[in-house]
């Protein structure tokens, strides 16, 4: 019975049962806590940088909660739970760690708050604690990239060849991305893009406009660019494209 | 450094990767605990990565490569070959000889002090890697009370060849240490001069200036002179005629005065005679003359200086400069008779090789170059083998005064009186210490000096030319004199200088005169054409058996002296 028990536990997926216990199943919710309390205890400890136990140290009651907050927040379907649950009570510690101002061994770049103030120095920037609006904003974002790499993968391109081929300077990154635009707009262009799984550059030059016009060798040394920020447009990944305002 | 927002789009270990609102991608190390679609905060990466990839590296290139082009062109100029040694010699209170060593760009490798003087210059200055212009210009800085300068050259390359095969860079480097040499003298020798005047311990440069000091006095010997008028010049007097000379070498005819013969021709050119004595009564006297000696039985009382092996190649007739401008003072008139004086000056001129003149009565700077420069040569050998031959004398004598030292007091009383009749014989010979100049037939046994002739004849004995016609008597006496030239003494003179023991004033003397002190008997070499081979009309012989000393003996002793 007890491994029927473990083996029916084992199908089920961590995000299936976060999204049953965010959907409210609290049998589920105290299952899910119970069964990952190792994982969560392990996390803190890491982040505290010694041993904790459960009932004395506080430590221990702020992961929990962090990963009871983390159950909330998760609200995408693809895998991925775990680690987010372990930033979450990462970063959950840092906060407590901050407001009760007790471990100096916590690095100053880590207890030091984050806001959206460009004046932080990027290796001064904390632990970024969310609500759960904000969790949501960036599991899309994450989803959104994990669909954007798996998009490109028919393309045989990874995002390090993209950031590779990426242009540098500002106006032929910004040239690129409106032929990206184009392309991934245009009817035709688009599905052959999609079909062919290759930048139908030919075609491409056919179509751009006369400020837009470059040459054929340039089109094919910023072919996996093009064919990053047309995947956006035509996966029609959102966030991606609010980020990038394409 | 403004900051803009990216999106983490990746993590690999503590690699992030993100792209920003314009498109680019940005991948940096950091150790957050950052995940896949959080917004950071992102330094100016244009800026940085401009920076580091960028400056940085082309900064850090440019520093090796000027840090590595210094060093390696200064040793490469280091590693430059020697073109040319450059002689700094002077005279007067501050006698100092320095030597440089000048590459083929005009720079110099490494500056030897042959004196106290000459280190305590270079102490003042920076020389190495230096042009030679700027270290003869500093030198002459550094030695403000310094009146008399040479500067000689000496290429290394092509030592032997003439000057017309001379390299370029070879007489463009000449050519700016001569126009660097401003009032100083400017000569050019050879390596075989310099690799003699090394052995004796003496610059090429101050064996040069000996070899000035005796074409200057040879100058005073000029065939305008009216014969019957003795003249008698010191050193003092002709020292103008050296900055002359010095110039003259290169000079101008304006610089030129020629002087009258002179039917008795007394010349006192010794150094030490010129620093010791001040008038031509002493110019009379043996080992003050610096002239050639006069054949015998012409009676004429020229005093050769015992101390120029250039006397073999003394100039002719033409006027040259240098010459003085006023005789000091006249020998009793009679005294010579003008025929024999006027045949003695022939006999000088014969004897001698030719200077080549221009028509202007102007030395060629070249030819007196090379004049000089074989002066400087010929001095120098005859020193060296005097200095050697009496190294050996020496010895013996210290022998044979362990020897006597072991005699009975009587003896030794006798010989105390004996040495003491030698020296009051040869004071009464040679009463004037000290010229450098004093060589003369009187070396005839003494002289070591290889004449030119000498050299080629085989140096006829002396007895052999007493006994020879007076046709032979006169060419004896002229091989005698170029002899007696080369076996002139200046290297304890030299040794001298650089003690800069006279500190007249006078320059001439300044540059001799220490010699006087040491040289007490060099005018014995003059001895059998001076008075003192008047009154007993017997030449001296070797100094070892009367107890008179050469004034080549004096000079090698002093150099023994001053190398022990």
């Amino acid at each position: 019975m007890i491994l029927s028990f473990l083996t029916a536990t084992a199908k089920k997926s961590v995000e299936a049962r976060v999204a049953r216990a965010r959907d409210g199943d609290s049998r589920e919710r105290e299952d899910l806590i119970r069964d990952y309390t190792p994982f969560i205890l392990k996390t803190a400890s890491t982040t505290a940088g010694r041993y904790l136990t459960v009932g004395r140290d506080d430590e221990v009651s702020v992961a929990l909660l962090a990963f009871d907050e983390a159950i909330n927040a998760y609200s995408s379907p693809r895998p991925g739970f775990l680690a987010f649950a372990a930033t979450v009570i990462r970063r959950r510690l840092i906060d407590y760690y901050r407001k009760e101002n007790r471990r100096d061994e916590v690095p100053f770049s880590s207890v030091t708050p984050l806001d959206d103030s460009e004046d932080w120095p990027i290796d001064a920037q904390a632990s970024r604690t969310y609500d759960l609006d904000g969790w949501s904003k960036v599991l899309e974002r994450r989803d959104d990239i994990e669909r954007w790499q798996e998009a490109l993968r028919p393309y045989r391109l990874s995002l390090k060849d993209v950031a590779k081929a990426a242009p540098k300077h500002a106006d032929a990154r910004e040239r690129a991305m409106s032929i990206g635009q184009i392309l991934a707009t245009h009817r035709v262009l688009k599905e052959k893009f999609l079909r062919e799984k290759k930048l139908p550059i030919p075609e491409i030059l056919a179509i751009l406009p006369d400020d837009l016009r470059v040459s054929k060798k340039t089109l094919e040394r910023q072919r996996a660019y093009i064919t990053a920020i047309a995947l956006i447009v035509a996966h029609n990944l959102g966030s991606l494209r609010e980020f990038l305002e394409l | 450094m403004s900051q803009r927002r990216g999106l983490v789009i990746e993590r690999s270990g503590d690699k992030v990767t993100a792209i920003t609102k314009s498109g680019e991608f940005v991948t940096w190390r950091d150790d957050r605990d950052l995940i896949p679609g959080e917004e950071v905060l992102l330094p100016a990466p244009r800026f940085q990565g401009f920076f580091w990839k960028r400056v940085v590296p082309a900064t850090a290139l440019a520093a090796i490569l000027i840090v590595t082009s210094f060093f390696g062109y200064r040793q490469y100029l280091y590693a430059r070959p020697v073109l040319a040694y450059v002689t700094f010699d002077t005279s007067g209170e501050v006698p100092a000889s320095i030597e440089l060593e000048v590459n083929d760009r005009g720079l110099v490798k490494r500056a030897v002090a042959l004196d106290d003087a000459g280190a305590e210059a270079l102490s003042r200055i920076t020389v190495e890697m230096q042009s030679v212009q700027t270290v003869l210009m500093r030198l002459r800085e550094t030695m403000p009370s310094v009146t008399q300068v040479i500067i000689a050259f000496i290429p290394v390359t092509e030592e032997s060849a003439p000057e017309s095969k001379m390299s370029s860079k070879v007489s463009g480097l000449a050519q700016r240490v001569f126009d660097s040499a401003g009032e100083a003298t400017a000569v050019m020798l050879d390596m075989e001069t310099r690799a003699i005047a090394q052995e004796l311990g003496l610059s090429a440069g101050r064996a040069a200036l000996w070899a000035l000091w005796n074409l200057e006095v040879d100058a005073l010997q000029e065939p305008g002179s009216e014969p019957g008028t003795a003249q008698t010049v010191d050193p003092g007097q002709a020292e103008p005629a050296s900055t002359e000379v010095q110039t003259g070498l290169v000079g101008s005819p304006d610089d030129e005065e020629p002087v009258g013969s002179q039917s008795t021709q007394t010349i006192s050119g010794g150094p030490a005679g010129s620093s010791s004595s001040g008038g031509g009564e002493k110019s009379t006297q043996p080992g003050q003359g610096s002239g050639k000696a006069p054949p015998k039985g012409t009676g004429t009382t020229v005093h050769e200086d015992p101390v120029n092996p250039g006397g073999s190649t003394k100039p002719p007739s033409p006027p040259k400069p240098g010459g003085p401008k006023e005789p000091d003072s006249k020998t009793p008139p009679g005294q010579q008779k003008k025929a024999d004086t006027q045949a003695l000056l022939d006999m000088i001129k014969k004897s001698l090789p030719e200077l080549k003149w221009d028509d202007g009565g102007k030395l060629d700077p070249k030819k007196s170059d090379k004049e000089l420069e074989k002066l400087a040569k010929d001095w120098l050998k005859g020193l060296l083998e005097v200095s050697k031959s009496h190294e050996d004398k020496d010895d013996k004598d210290k022998e044979k005064d362990k020897d006597k030292s072991k005699d009975k007091d009587d003896d030794r009383d006798r010989r105390d009186k004996d040495d003491n009749k030698k020296e009051s014989k040869g004071s009464t010979v040679d009463p004037k210490p000290a010229s450098p100049g004093g060589s003369s037939s009187g070396n005839k046994d003494n002289s070591k000096g290889p004449g030119k002739e000498q050299e080629k004849q085989g140096k006829p004995d002396k007895q052999d030319k007493n006994q020879k016609n007076p046709k032979d008597k006169d060419k004896d006496d002229r091989d005698d004199k170029q002899g007696s030239g080369k076996g002139k003494n200046p290297g304890s003179e030299s040794g001298s200088i650089y003690k800069g023991s006279d500190k007249s004033g006078d320059d001439k003397s300044s540059l001799w005169g220490s010699y006087g002190k040491d040289s007490v008997g060099s005018s014995g070499k003059k001895e059998p054409h001076s008075s003192g081979d008047k009154e007993d009309g017997k030449p001296n012989s070797g100094s070892s058996n009367t107890g008179y000393r050469s004034p080549l003996w004096w000079t090698s002793e002093f150099l023994r002296r001053l190398w022990k």
